[in-house]
């Protein structure tokens, strides 16, 4: 069951809470620094935090994280120490879990807080941290609670996000709490990349296993591309696809012993010397395909900033094309996507009044800062006719207001 | 505003008659931000090319740039406000309205007024109660001139109302934003009801406040804010907590300037709302006496000019989240979407 959406309070520029519904495809756009990447690495954030490494509950050696700390992660303007979270899921036995970090700083750690567990019949277990009274950080113990029932304390011990709890809590509380555990490992499959890309190799040692991931700057992508290619893969037939639709040069990857090259086109020209969009632009297609190749068996999620980036404007609504193929898919993945392109919102649009791709797979959501400088979110959904219910006015035609202006400049340069 | 040009205004002979409407047209589109939508396809139309290709160069960019950002427009934006250009007289009863060429261009080139009761306060209300990208656009089209308020206190709205009704143009460019007064929930004032029955008569845009009066759109927060800014004394600090104490309801419909003791003397036997006391008493029931109390005399009657933005005197303005938390996004979030869409 994937993850129907996140809810974060006093994270980054987000003082109040922020609720980001998932769709098929999710699209965030936003003008810059309004809070867009900060919500869409927050997915990966929690995949890294999802690992069953004995330590702190966030992973704050995620890339996500940018080398920051805690106190990076919350909000610098209420001086509140902590983050909430707030996930939910279409699952009857696991509807919601919310839980609020508080950070440690004099002993830079980050302790659970407190939690509660939902089901859809209401609350299944609550849990609040008891303070050390020695101020000693030990093991992290808890006051847990049943909704109506009795107080029990126990040991949690946190691998990433992941309790481990010990024998102290009944049963029935022990198995909520692998529930926990069961639904945060379903978010380890998180494929995230990111703006800023780094270069394919020329030619590169063909993988010994199977590659499964690629990292946020892309790099990974071509192992994954050459693997398939080898074995008869779905991923290069659909990324060499699209590149033959639509840039008119089919991408190769040439096998030779125990080597590959990325090449394009009759002439095999190294993918690293065609234009910096088509290079740019493998990893945003390998990791769609690789995503939609997932969802078959399992939840999927797939993170992606600003993925048209060096492409021409022409392409951005190709490739909005090709993330609606896999958004229509029976058993698509979460596809989050970060832009500022019009073109690829035209590219959904047109999706949707085609009916190649169903509205209610689609949500946009809008971020801004107030005047306040306090993120928000506001959600604009999709008719049949691909028009949104509301858009910020004005967003997108910015550059026929700088035409006025030019228009006018001319006027007054020609007026006697 | 949208206004759909029809093909043969842009023909030899309409041009004849009006050579000057169709590039006055195109020129305060661009200026005043309105969109230009055809029924026709203007890169197959003849008559079009013709017309286009007469102009000087200058003002077939105008043009153009006027056809292209309306078409961007309308793949996304909503617009609930659309004309017809005509080459006969106005026709204001048709829907659309049919719009000639003595008023077209006054129309394109008139600012959204929105009638007010009081300027001040009312115009900073309406400055801070918005939400999201709505209230950016708001505010934008404040600064910019193509929204502006008119002040029309108490029963001279409704008079207002009642004259600018028949003036069409004007009526077509105006919204009315007034108090419900109302004493309980969906009771509103005779007063209030009137101005309503007078907007729905004149065709012009209304919105009466589901709370009672805009000083209720205060979040409680904000009270206890300007308690501690301004209001030291002790008394007032109680009566800050009396009324952060009420349930959402009777915050709505707390008489925040006079309090009970005002609304005792307008409730009593005889006068036109005692018909309302039952509803109010149980509206206000089961509080404790001494919040009924503290809550007898109200904060002032100048109590709504919180809404006025100083930063000079430590009033930032009231924050979306506040005003979120107090439950308005239901009732606000459509009002200035509705208003942005009719620029």
């Amino acid at each position: 069951m994937p993850l129907k959406s996140f809810e974060v309070t006093n994270y980054r520029a987000f003082v109040e809470p922020a609720r980001v519904e998932l769709k098929e495809l999710t699209l965030l756009f936003g003008y810059n620094n309004a809070g867009k990447s900060a919500l869409a690495r927050l997915l990966p954030l929690l995949r890294d935090s999802s690992f069953a490494r004995r330590g702190l509950p966030l992973n704050l050696e995620s890339a996500a994280v940018r080398g920051g700390e805690f106190a990076d992660l919350r909000s610098r303007q209420t001086g509140i120490r902590k983050i909430e979270l707030v996930l939910e899921w279409d699952d009857p036995d696991l509807r919601k879990i919310r839980f609020v970090l508080q950070d440690l700083p004099d002993r830079r750690q980050h302790v659970i807080e407190s939690f509660e567990i939902e089901s859809t019949t209401g609350l299944l277990l609550e849990g609040e941290w008891v303070v050390p009274s020695d101020g000693v950080m030990g093991p992290t113990v808890y006051s847990v609670r049943r909704a109506g029932g009795s107080e029990t304390r126990v040991s949690i011990d946190w691998h990433g996000l992941i309790p481990q709890v010990d024998s102290g809590l009944p049963l029935g509380d022990a198995s909520v709490m692998t529930l926990w555990g069961t639904v945060i490992r379903s978010l380890q499959d998180v494929l995230w990349v990111g703006a800023v890309r780094s270069m394919q190799p020329r030619i590169a040692k063909f993988p010994r296993l199977r590659p499964d991931t690629i990292a946020e700057d892309g790099l990974g992508a071509a192992d994954v591309l050459a693997w398939d290619k080898k074995y008869g893969g779905d991923i290069f037939a659909s990324v060499s696809g699209w590149y033959a639709k639509n840039t008119g040069t089919p991408l190769d990857a040439a096998l030779r012993a125990d080597e590959y090259a990325l090449v394009t086109g009759p002439s095999q020209v190294s993918l690293s010397d065609t234009g910096e969009g088509l290079t740019q632009v493998l990893p945003v297609l390998v990791a769609g395909a690789m995503a939609a190749q997932r969802a078959q068996e399992r939840s999927s999620y797939l993170v992606l900033e600003q993925p048209e980036l060096h492409l021409h404007p022409a392409a951005h609504a190709p490739l909005a094309e090709f993330f609606c193929g896999i958004a229509a898919a029976p058993k698509a993945p979460r596809i989050v996507i970060e832009t500022h392109s019009e073109n690829f919102l035209f590219g959904v649009q047109l999706a949707i009044a085609r009916n190649q791709l169903d509205p209610a797979r689609v949500l946009i959501h809008w971020v801004r800062q107030d005047e306040q400088s306090c993120a928000t979110v506001t959600p604009i959904r999709m008719d049949a006719d691909g028009r949104p219910d509301a858009w910020p006015k004005g967003v997108f035609t910015e550059e026929a207001e700088l035409a006025r202006q030019l228009l006018e400049a001319r006027r007054q340069r020609s007026a006697p | 505003m949208r206004v759909i040009v029809p093909e043969q205004l842009f023909s030899a002979e309409a041009r004849t008659l009006n050579p000057f409407l169709l590039p006055a047209v195109f020129h305060a589109c661009m200026v005043h931000g309105h969109e230009v939508a055809t029924e026709f396809d203007v890169t197959e139309s003849v008559t079009f090319a013709a017309w286009r290709d007469s102009r000087l160069i200058d003002e077939r960019e105008l043009v153009n740039l006027v056809l292209r950002t309306s078409v961007q427009t309308e793949a996304r934006e909503t617009i609930d406000c659309t004309v017809v250009a005509s080459a006969e007289p106005s026709d204001w009863t048709t829907t659309p309205p049919r719009i000639g060429p003595d008023d077209l261009v006054a129309l394109l080139a008139a600012p959204l007024t929105i009638l007010v009761e009081n300027e001040l306060n009312d115009g900073a209300f309406l400055k801070a109660v918005g939400f999201g990208f709505e209230r950016d656009e708001f505010l934008r089209g404040l600064k910019s001139g193509r929204i502006r308020f008119d002040h029309a206190g108490g029963s001279e709205m409704r008079n207002i109302i009642v004259t600018r009704g028949p003036d069409r143009l004007r009526a077509h460019r105006m919204w009315a934003v007034f108090d419900s007064d109302a004493l309980v929930p969906d009771q509103p004032s005779s007063e209030a009801q009137r101005k309503v029955d007078a907007c729905v008569t004149a065709e012009i845009r209304h919105h009466m406040l589901l709370r009672r009066s805009i000083e209720n759109y205060l979040p409680p927060e904000e009270l206890d804010q300007a308690t501690v800014l301004n209001l030291r004394d002790p008394t007032t600090r109680r009566n800050v907590g009396a009324f952060r104490r009420l349930r959402p309801n009777q915050r709505a419909h707390y008489n925040l300037k006079g309090g009970f003791d005002a609304d005792r003397v307008r409730l009593r036997p005889g006068s036109p709302d005692a018909r309302h006391r039952p509803s109010v008493d149980e509206l206000f029931s089961g509080m404790m006496n001494g919040d009924v109390d503290a809550l007898a005399g109200g904060f002032g009657k100048d109590i709504a000019a919180l809404f006025v933005v100083a930063p000079e005197r430590g009033r930032p303005g009231i924050s979306e989240a506040a005003r979120r938390r107090d439950g308005q996004e239901a009732e606000m979030i459509p009002l200035f979407r509705a208003i942005v869409r009719s620029l």
